[in-house]
């Protein structure tokens, strides 16, 4: 039986992913200069999400970094370990390899709306996984947030299309 | 130029995604061949088929608000109807029928199971915007929940057949 998550590896898991999508938005920015400004944007907003959670994180008080988050029927425990183990979502890969095999400019914006959606579903999870006093509203804003991405890489897809 | 949608064509949507949803798992248990994985599939066709119910039942209200006032509720709802239309793309893909022709692999019907569903969910995070309503937006948050537990089931079963 897996150990759960407490809410600091949970934060963990979340500012990794903002991790990778600067890295990625940056790489690819250099890769597509034709849409580096707009990557480059969104760089700098994931940036901004992965210190909201660090935040969230240091925050975190003695007892909610140790305790197990509260989860009567065990359910966000289970997607959170669906998560974490690679199996279906990849949070430890390092999406800037990805593009080794990207050749356009739409192809890296298509993957790119791919991997926010991902941290979408991800943040579903953590959201049901965090208390309202370590910040529950903050992500459903980060939420909202990684949607107003995959609109305006999809608005860039269709210009170039 | 970007097509926007209002509250009424997405609930549409979301009926569609469902629809197919149920398509798609109906079909998927009828490919494979053991009673375990096609009881899963169906069980997961079944509870697509109660959330398409929901949102008929939701877009039915939607429709019933606008018809007692003079203007219509569905266009005051909407923050910004181009973020649907982002979102669309999650919305409806292909055709179950189409997607799944007989020659894929297990694996490869779970994981595409497995993105329907996170598709789903990212496209009812958009139509939650769409509703005012806390009980509606609870009912949708509902939707999302089941979603994630499918993806949950479904990661249960690749985990078995790899």
């Amino acid at each position: 039986m897996s150990m759960p998550f407490n809410a600091d590896e949970v934060f963990e898991m979340a500012e990794q992913i903002e991790r990778n999508g600067s890295k990625f938005y940056r790489a690819a920015a250099k890769k597509f200069p034709e849409v580096s400004k707009l990557l480059l944007d969104l760089a700098v907003m994931e940036d901004k999400h992965q210190k909201t959670f660090a935040d969230m994180r240091a925050k975190l008080s003695g007892t909610e970094i140790q305790e197990p988050v509260f989860d009567p029927d065990g359910q966000a425990q289970m997607y959170l370990r669906v998560m974490a183990d690679g199996h279906v979502f990849d949070i430890k890969a390092d999406p800037a390899e990805k593009l080794a095999d990207k050749d356009t400019p739409e192809e890296v914006l298509k993957m790119a709306i791919g991997a926010e959606r991902d941290s979408i579903v991800f943040y579903a999870g953590l959201k049901d996984a965090v208390s309202d006093r370590a910040g529950k509203d903050k992500v459903e804003d980060i939420i909202k947030e990684e949607m107003g991405h995959i609109v305006i890489l999809n608005q860039k897809l269709q210009d170039l299309e | 130029m970007t097509v926007t949608f209002n509250a009424f064509e997405v609930f549409e949507i979301a009926e569609q995604i469902e629809r197919n949803g149920t398509d798609f798992y109906i079909r998927a248990a009828e490919l494979f061949d053991d009673p375990k994985n096609s009881e899963m599939f169906l069980r997961l066709a079944e509870w697509e088929r109660q959330h398409e119910q929901t949102f008929a039942r939701m877009k039915q209200q939607l429709s019933e608000k606008d018809q007692q006032q003079s203007s219509p509720e569905s266009d005051d709802l909407l923050p910004d109807p181009r973020v649907m239309a982002g979102l669309a793309v999650f919305g409806i893909r292909s055709h179950p029928e189409k997607e799944l022709h007989g020659r894929q692999s297990r694996t490869d019907i779970l994981r595409r199971a497995v993105e329907k569903e996170k598709d789903s969910i990212v496209f009812y995070h958009g139509l939650k915007e769409f509703v005012t309503a806390e009980a509606d937006k609870e009912k949708i948050d509902d939707i999302i929940k089941e979603e994630m537990k499918h993806i949950v089931i479904l990661d249960q079963s690749l985990k078995e057949n790899e």
